[in-house]
C-alpha cells in the first residue's frame, strides 16, 4: 500500500501527460505580400469642348524649316534631351502582325510602325539610330498613359502603336501628322454567314475589341442605335480577340483593317469582311507639349513621304496584304498652334 | 477460515464505502457476496482491458491519421509544384522559340505527367469536398496542355497570338482573380483542408490518451477497496493474486503512460519540425517556381511586363516567408537553401535591369542561361531547387518515420493493454475464488 501511494505523483504526472490537449498545430499557407502597384494612373478622360471637336484632329504643328543633322540636335531641345541620353524610348505593340509583332524566329520585334520610328531614331543618332532603340511593349490602353508618364518616369518618347488621332487624345498627348489612313472593319469567322458589322448586330453577336482602343469607342457610342443588338466583349489587346474568337467565346472581332489583317493571316480559318466603317488616321503619339520634338518627327516623316523610304516599308510589310501595289501616303495636315 | 469469524468481521467497524458495499449485499451469505464482487471485478477488468485498448488504439490511429493527412499533404504540394516547375519550363521555352531545348521539352511533358498522376493518386484518400476541388484542378490541367500546345503552335509559326495563349496557360495555373479557377488555388485548397486533418487528428490524439488513464485508476481504486474488504473480512493482510493485479495495472499505468507521452510527444515533433519544415520547403518551392515563370512571361510580354513583375514580387515574399520559417532540421540544406535563392533573386534582379534598359537580348540570355554568360537565373534557379527539393524530401521521410514509429509503439501498447485487462481480470477471479473456496 505505502509502495503504491509513493508512486502515485508518478503516475498521475504520466496520466496527465499521456492524456494532456496538444497544443501543437500546422500552420496555414504562407498567402505574401502583395507588392505596390507601379501601374501607371490613368487619368479621367477630359472631353473635347465642341468648338475643338469641330476642328481637323489630324492638324498637327508644321515642320520647323530643315531637319537638323543627326547627332547635331538644337540645344535644349527634346531630341538633344534623347541624344545625350543615347537611346530613344518608344512605346510599340508586341502582337499586332505586320505593324509591331515579336518575330519568334529572331525575337525583335518588327513591322510598319517600327520601321517608322528606326526612322526617327536615325534622325536623331545618324545610320546606327535603331541600335538605340528601347522597345517597351505595351498595350493598347497603356498608350496614352506611358506618353503622360514620360521618359523619366517609367514611360515613354514616342509611341507607334497602330494609333488613331483623334480631338480627345489630342487633349492628353501630341500627335505626328498622319503616317497611315487605316479603317475598321470586322474580322469574322470564314463561313459564318457574317460579311458585315451589320450584319454582325442583327444576329445579335458578340464582337469583341481590345480595351482603350477608338474601336470598342465606336460600338459603345452607338450601343443605343447602330450597334445596338451587339455583345461586347472587351480584351486587353487585339490577339486576346483571335483567340476569343478561337475559343468560341466571340463570333468576330472589330478593329483597324491593319490589325485585322495580321489577325487574320495567323488563323487562315479567319477573314476580314465589310467595308471601312470609320477612318482611322494613324499618328505617332508623343508627350503633351513636346512641340519641338513633333515638329522634328513630322519633318522626318516628310522626308519619308517624299524620298520613298515610307513606299518601301509600305511596300516591305503590306503589299499583298492590304493592296496589290503600293499605295501613296497620307498628306500631312499642318496648322496646329501650340497652347 | 470459519463462519464465526465472518460474523465477527461483520461486526467491525467499516470505512463508508465498504459499508455501503455492505449494505449492498446485506441479506446474502458472505460466498454469495464474493461470487457478486468476482464477477464486478471481471467486468470492471475487462472494460479496462477493453477500453483501455480502445483509448490507446484510438490515439493510435490519429496519429495513423496524422500521417495519412502528412502525406496527402505532402503528396498535394508535390503536384502544385510540378504544375508551376511545368509551367515554369513552358514559359522558358517560350521564348526559345523555335530552338526549344528538348531536355526542357521532355522535362515540360514529365512533370505535367507526374501532376496527373499524382491528381489520381491522391484522389483516392479525399473526402468529397476535397474531390471536388481535385476534379476542378485535373480538369484546369488538361486545359492548361491544350493551351500551351495552342502557344508553342503559334509561337513555332512565328505568330504572336502564341503569347496571349502562354498568358492565358500562365493564368490557368494560378491567378489573383478570384472569380477564374486556377489549379494552384484548387490544390490549396485541399492543402488548407489537409492542413485542419492533421490539425485535428494531432488534438484527438492527445484526447485519447485520457482512457488508459481512467480506467486504470478505477481499476486501482476497485484492487484498493476489494483488498481492503477482504482484509477486513477475512483477516488476511496479502491476497497475492490480488497485489499481482494491482502492480500489473500499475506497470500498466507507468510503462503505459510513458509510451503514450512518447508517441504524442514524437507525433508532435513531427508534425511542429519536420512537417512543419517540409510543408514550409514545399511552399517556398513552389512559390519560386510561380516567380520563375512571372519572371519569363515579363519577358515575353517585352516591356509590359509590369503585371508579371509585381506577379514575381508576390511570389518572392512568399519564398521570403517561407524561408524565414523553420524549415526542419538540417542546417546545411537550410543555409544552402537561403544562400541560392538569394542568389537567384540577384540574377533575377540583373535580369530586370538589363531588361527595363533596353537590353531585352541579354536580359533573356541571362534568364535561360547561356553558356558565355556566366552564372545565369537558370542555374542559380535549378542550384535552389534541388536544395529546398531534399528539404522537402528528407523532412517529409521523417515525419512520416517518426509518426509511423509512434503508431507502432502504440499498437503494441494496445495488446499488450488488452491482454494484461484479462491477465488482470483473470487474477481478481483467482484472488476472490481463494476465499471462496475456503467456504467449499
Amino acid at each position: 500500500m505505502i509502495r503504491r501511494l509513493r508512486l502515485a505523483p508518478t503516475v498521475v504526472a504520466l496520466g496527465l501527460l499521456a492524456g494532456c490537449s496538444g497544443s501543437v498545430r500546422l500552420s496555414a499557407a504562407a498567402e505574401g505580400e502583395a507588392p505596390a502597384s507601379s501601374d501607371v494612373v490613368v487619368p479621367t478622360a477630359p472631353e473635347c469642348s465642341a468648338a475643338q471637336a469641330a476642328l481637323d484632329p489630324t492638324r498637327s504643328y508644321e515642320p520647323d524649316g530643315a531637319l537638323p543633322s543627326p547627332g547635331a540636335m538644337p540645344a535644349g531641345s527634346t531630341m538633344a534631351t534623347i541624344a545625350t541620353r543615347g537611346k530613344l524610348i518608344v512605346g510599340v505593340s508586341g502582337d499586332t502582325l505586320l505593324f509591331g509583332a515579336r518575330n519568334s524566329l529572331t525575337n525583335r520585334i518588327e513591322g510598319f510602325d517600327i520601321d517608322m520610328l528606326k526612322e526617327v531614331a536615325k534622325a536623331i543618332f545618324g545610320p546606327d539610330g535603331d541600335s538605340k532603340i528601347t522597345y517597351k511593349v505595351i498595350t493598347y490602353a497603356d498608350r496614352l498613359p506611358n506618353l503622360e508618364a514620360g521618359p523619366d518616369n517609367g514611360g515613354v518618347d514616342i509611341v507607334a502603336h497602330t494609333m488613331t488621332i483623334n480631338c480627345k487624345r489630342w487633349l492628353r498627348i501630341d500627335f505626328s501628322s498622319t503616317y497611315f489612313d487605316a479603317g475598321q472593319r470586322v474580322l469574322v469567322k470564314k463561313g459564318s454567314g457574317f460579311t458585315s458589322i451589320d450584319d454582325l448586330n442583327a444576329g445579335k453577336a458578340t464582337v469583341c475589341a481590345p480595351e482603350g482602343s477608338t474601336n470598342i469607342d465606336l460600338l459603345r457610342k452607338n450601343a443605343n442605335d447602330r450597334f445596338g443588338q451587339l455583345v461586347v466583349l472587351a480584351k486587353p489587346d487585339v490577339t486576346d480577340c483571335l483567340v476569343a474568337m478561337q475559343q468560341g467565346e466571340a463570333d468576330g472581332a472589330t478593329g483597324d483593317d491593319t490589325v485585322l489583317a495580321g489577325l487574320a493571316a495567323q488563323d487562315p480559318n479567319t477573314e476580314v469582311v465589310g467595308d471601312k466603317f470609320t477612318d482611322e488616321p494613324y499618328g505617332l503619339g508623343m508627350g503633351k507639349d513636346n512641340v519641338d520634338f513633333v515638329r522634328f518627327v513630322n519633318g522626318v516623316i516628310q522626308q519619308m513621304r517624299t524620298d520613298g523610304r515610307w513606299q518601301a516599308i509600305y511596300s516591305k510589310w503590306l503589299v499583298g496584304v492590304l493592296s496589290d501595289t503600293v499605295i501613296d501616303p497620307p498628306s500631312a495636315v499642318y496648322g496646329r498652334e501650340p497652347g | 477460515m470459519l463462519p464465526t469469524a465472518t460474523t465477527t468481521a461483520q461486526r467491525q467497524s467499516t470505512p463508508p464505502l465498504t459499508r455501503l458495499l455492505g449494505r449492498r449485499l446485506a441479506g446474502t451469505s458472505t460466498p454469495a457476496r464474493l461470487s457478486a464482487l468476482r464477477a464486478a471485478f471481471i467486468v470492471v477488468a475487462v472494460v479496462f482491458a477493453v477500453g483501455g485498448a480502445f483509448g490507446v488504439n484510438r490515439r493510435a490511429n490519429a496519429i495513423h491519421d496524422v500521417r495519412t493527412a502528412s502525406r496527402q499533404l505532402l503528396a498535394l504540394q508535390d503536384i502544385q509544384v510540378r504544375v508551376v516547375h511545368a509551367d515554369a519550363i513552358a514559359s522558358s521555352s517560350y521564348l526559345r522559340s523555335g530552338q526549344e531545348d528538348p531536355a526542357q521539352r521532355t522535362a515540360y511533358l514529365d512533370e505535367v505527367a507526374k501532376a496527373g498522376d499524382g491528381l489520381v493518386a491522391v484522389s483516392g484518400a479525399a473526402t468529397s469536398t476535397d474531390l471536388g476541388q481535385l476534379s476542378e484542378a485535373s480538369r484546369l490541367l488538361g486545359s492548361y496542355v491544350g493551351l500551351v500546345e495552342q502557344a508553342r503552335a503559334n509561337n513555332r509559326q512565328g505568330f504572336p497570338v502564341g503569347a496571349t495563349y502562354q498568358r492565358q496557360a500562365n493564368g490557368i495555373v494560378s491567378n489573383a482573380d478570384p472569380q477564374a479557377p486556377d489549379i494552384v488555388s484548387s490544390l490549396r485548397a485541399v492543402e488548407a483542408s489537409q492542413r485542419a486533418q492533421i490539425n485535428d487528428s494531432l488534438a484527438t490524439a492527445h484526447r485519447a490518451g485520457v482512457w488508459l488513464q481512467a480506467l486504470g485508476w478505477l481499476l486501482i481504486a476497485g484492487l484498493v477497496l476489494e483488498s481492503v474488504w477482504l482484509m477486513r473480512t477475512f483477516r488476511r493482510v496479502v491476497n497475492l493474486p490480488i497485489l499481482i493485479a494491482g502492480v500489473i495495472v500499475l506497470l500498466l499505468l507507468i510503462i503505459g503512460g510513458a509510451t503514450q507521452a512518447s508517441a504524442a510527444s514524437n507525433a508532435d515533433d513531427a508534425v511542429s519540425t519536420q512537417l512543419t519544415g517540409a510543408d514550409n520547403a514545399a511552399q517556398a518551392r513552389a512559390a519560386a517556381f510561380e516567380a520563375r515563370s512571372q519572371e519569363a512571361l515579363t519577358l515575353i510580354n517585352r516591356g509590359n511586363g509590369a503585371a508579371n513583375e509585381l506577379n514575381w514580387q508576390l511570389s518572392n515574399s512568399i519564398v521570403d516567408q517561407e524561408l524565414g520559417t523553420k524549415l526542419g532540421t538540417a542546417p546545411g540544406l537550410i543555409e544552402g537553401a537561403s544562400e541560392t535563392y538569394r542568389s537567384y533573386v540577384s540574377a533575377h534582379r540583373h535580369i530586370r535591369e538589363l531588361d527595363d534598359g533596353g537590353d531585352w537580348d541579354s536580359a533573356v540570355a541571362a534568364s535561360l542561361g547561356k553558356p558565355d554568360i556566366g552564372p545565369s537565373a537558370a542555374t542559380t534557379f535549378d542550384d535552389f531547387d534541388q536544395n529546398v527539393g531534399q528539404i522537402v524530401a528528407a523532412e517529409g521521410a521523417k515525419a512520416s518515420t517518426l509518426l509511423g514509429d509512434a503508431t507502432s509503439s502504440l499498437g503494441a501498447l494496445r495488446n499488450i493493454v488488452f491482454i494484461a485487462g484479462l491477465v488482470v481480470a483473470a487474477l481478481g477471479a483467482i484472488g476472490i475464488g481463494q476465499r471462496l473456496r475456503e467456504y467449499r
